[in-house]
Order: C-alpha cells, then sequence, then structure tokens
C-alpha cells in the first residue's frame, strides 16, 4: 500500500525520495487542487470512499497518514 | 485611487501609507521572481518560523517565490499598519487561514492570500473576512474527475455543456469561486465543495446549502489575471469599492477600480 502511495506522490516530488511520516504539504508543491487528485487516487487506487467528514488535510499530510485513512475506511 | 506610490521603489522596498476606508477591500498582485536584490529585502522581513518553513520546501524555485510572497504580505501588511514588515506576527486560524496576531490596529485589518507558478494575489479589507484565490491553468489536469467530486450539480452541468475549448477555463473560473468563498468562511476544504454553487457568480450570489454561513449572502468577483491564471475574491454583502494594484516595477494587470453594487 504504502509503494503504491509513494509511487504516485513520486509525479509531485521528483528527485525527492519520500519518507513514510514526511509531511507532503511542507515540502511546498501540494495545493488544495492537488490535494483533491490525492483524494481522487485514494479512492479509485483502493476502493474507498472519503466522506467529507474525512476531508482533513492531515488524512493526507503523510504516507502513514494516508494508509492509516485507507484502512480505516476499509474495515 | 491608490497606492500614493509604489510600495517598493527599485532595490528597496519602502513603507508608503496606504488607507483603508471600511467598505473598501484592496487587491493586489505580485510576481514572485523578482531581482535578487528585491528578493533579499523581501526574505529580511520573514520570521524565524517562516524561514523555518521556507527551508524545508525541496524546490529551489518554489522555496523562492515562498519567500518572495510572505514578504510581499508582510510589505503590503505593514504599509498599511504602518509597522515595521519584520515585526509583524502572523499565525494560522482554525483550517489555516493566516491572520495578524500583532496589536498596533491589526484587529481591523483583514487579508487573504494565494499563490501559484510565480504569481500571488493578496486581498485585505478593514473588518470584514474576505477570501481570495488563483491558480496556474494546466490544460492537462484531471478536470472531469475532480469537477465530479467537488462541484455543485448545477455547476457541474454548466461545465458539462461548455464547448471543450472552454471547459478548461470555465473549471478554473469555477474552482478558484469555489476556494475563495471556502477561504472566507475560513473553512477551505473542510467545507463540503459540493454543497454550495458559485455558477451564478458573479451576478447572483453563493448558493449555499451547507449549515454554513447564514446571515448575508455572500458574492464573488472574477479578477482579471489573462489567460494563464484564474483568480477570484469573495466577498460578504454588496457595496464594497474594490480596488486593484501590483506591487512596483511590474505592469499592473487589473482593472483599477470596481464598485460592487
Amino acid at each position: 500500500m504504502k509503494e503504491k502511495i509513494r509511487a504516485f506522490l513520486s509525479r509531485f516530488f521528483k528527485n525527492h525520495s519520500l519518507l513514510d511520516d514526511e509531511d507532503i504539504f511542507a515540502l511546498g508543491f501540494v495545493n488544495s487542487m492537488l490535494a483533491m487528485q490525492l483524494v481522487q487516487f485514494v479512492e479509485s487506487e483502493f476502493g474507498i470512499t472519503v466522506e467529507d467528514a474525512d476531508l482533513d488535510l492531515d488524512n493526507f499530510r503523510s504516507i502513514n497518514a494516508m494508509e492509516a485513512l485507507i484502512v480505516r475506511k476499509s474495515s | 485611487m491608490f497606492p500614493p506610490t509604489p510600495i517598493c521603489s527599485g532595490e528597496s522596498p519602502g513603507l508608503a501609507a496606504i488607507a483603508l476606508p471600511e467598505g473598501h477591500v484592496h487587491v493586489w498582485k505580485a510576481v514572485l521572481d523578482v531581482p535578487a536584490p528585491v528578493w533579499l529585502n523581501l526574505r529580511q522581513t520573514l520570521s524565524a518560523a517562516e524561514l523555518a518553513r521556507a527551508d524545508k520546501i525541496i524546490s529551489d524555485r518554489h522555496r523562492r517565490h515562498f519567500i518572495a510572497g510572505r514578504g510581499w504580505l508582510r510589505l503590503l501588511l505593514g504599509s498599511y499598519l504602518q509597522t515595521a514588515p519584520a515585526r509583524i506576527r502572523l499565525a494560522g486560524a482554525a483550517h489555516g487561514k493566516p491572520c495578524l496576531v500583532t496589536a498596533n490596529g491589526a484587529g481591523s485589518l483583514r487579508f487573504n492570500l494565494s499563490h501559484a507558478h510565480g504569481l500571488a494575489v493578496y486581498a485585505l479589507a478593514r473588518t470584514a473576512e474576505i477570501g481570495i484565490d488563483l491558480e496556474y491553468v494546466r490544460p492537462d489536469f484531471p478536470m472531469d474527475t475532480i469537477a465530479g467530486r467537488c462541484f455543485a450539480p448545477a455547476e457541474l452541468e454548466a461545465l458539462r455543456a461548455a464547448p471543450l475549448s472552454r471547459q478548461t477555463a470555465l473549471f478554473y473560473r469555477t474552482w478558484v469561486r469555489k476556494e475563495a468563498y471556502a477561504k472566507a468562511v475560513g473553512l477551505g476544504l473542510a467545507l463540503p465543495f459540493r454543497r454550495f454553487d458559485v455558477s451564478g457568480a458573479p451576478a447572483r450570489p453563493v448558493k449555499d446549502d451547507s449549515a454554513w454561513p447564514a446571515g448575508e449572502p455572500w458574492h464573488i468577483v472574477d479578477l482579471e489575471t489573462g489567460a494563464e491564471y484564474a483568480a477570484a475574491l469573495a466577498v460578504p454583502g454588496r457595496g464594497w469599492r474594490i480596488s486593484y494594484g501590483s506591487t512596483a516595477g511590474f505592469s499592473p494587470a487589473f482593472p483599477t477600480s470596481s464598485i460592487l453594487t
């Protein structure tokens, strides 16, 4: 799961090896439109539904945070 | 009309006083690729926390833009507050909307900002919360999926009915209107984007079916930024006098003034 997320994120963070707990919003690049792409990605790739209540940037702040969200929404 | 004098003259940013009466909104545009001496002056105004934040940005270009954008913000705020830019204290409110925490009348100055692809826009008002958003138009952006998730039914219908050649521009126009509104009410992406409709703007107010906000309807002003960008401003109610300026040394691309009646 983490590798799929990392592979998707690599398009935004070229030449940077993203750590699991690294804050992607602090690295630059990611604005609100790209955040919505992340939402779309986790929904389509992992078959979950991200509700409005889940649209908290903290849920998408790192690879670990996204994984936790996916696990939570899959259960 | 404003400003009376440039806030940045050549290589030495200065601090001309700018008056902002009640009922007025000032919208500023700043180019973030600035000559090195200007950039260094802007950088000097940033707080230690802002510089630490800049250090985490991995792209040199984005880091330079962030620093310039914050520097221009501080210079603008300093001009309105007649305070040294470096002494201005900024904080992130709930959902990340930045605000002033300093004294000297700061309580009666509201602002919002947005930047994209080397350009920044700022909106300032005395007491009303306002929101502004700027996006760089990327024709390869996956508009359909994002619109399907975030647009209200009427917005989606308008997008799909538009000629293909105009869909990209309409998508971005709609997005910046929505985000300007979401930022104005201080919720950002936490506001359910599908539940408010900006498709009638600027003639009609934002139609919001979500719980937020009660009170007078919010209005959207489309900002002229050229085809490469889209930008919009959200204001509460009507009757605002909106003026436009550009940091000196660069040609203003906005009309100078308009009244939202």
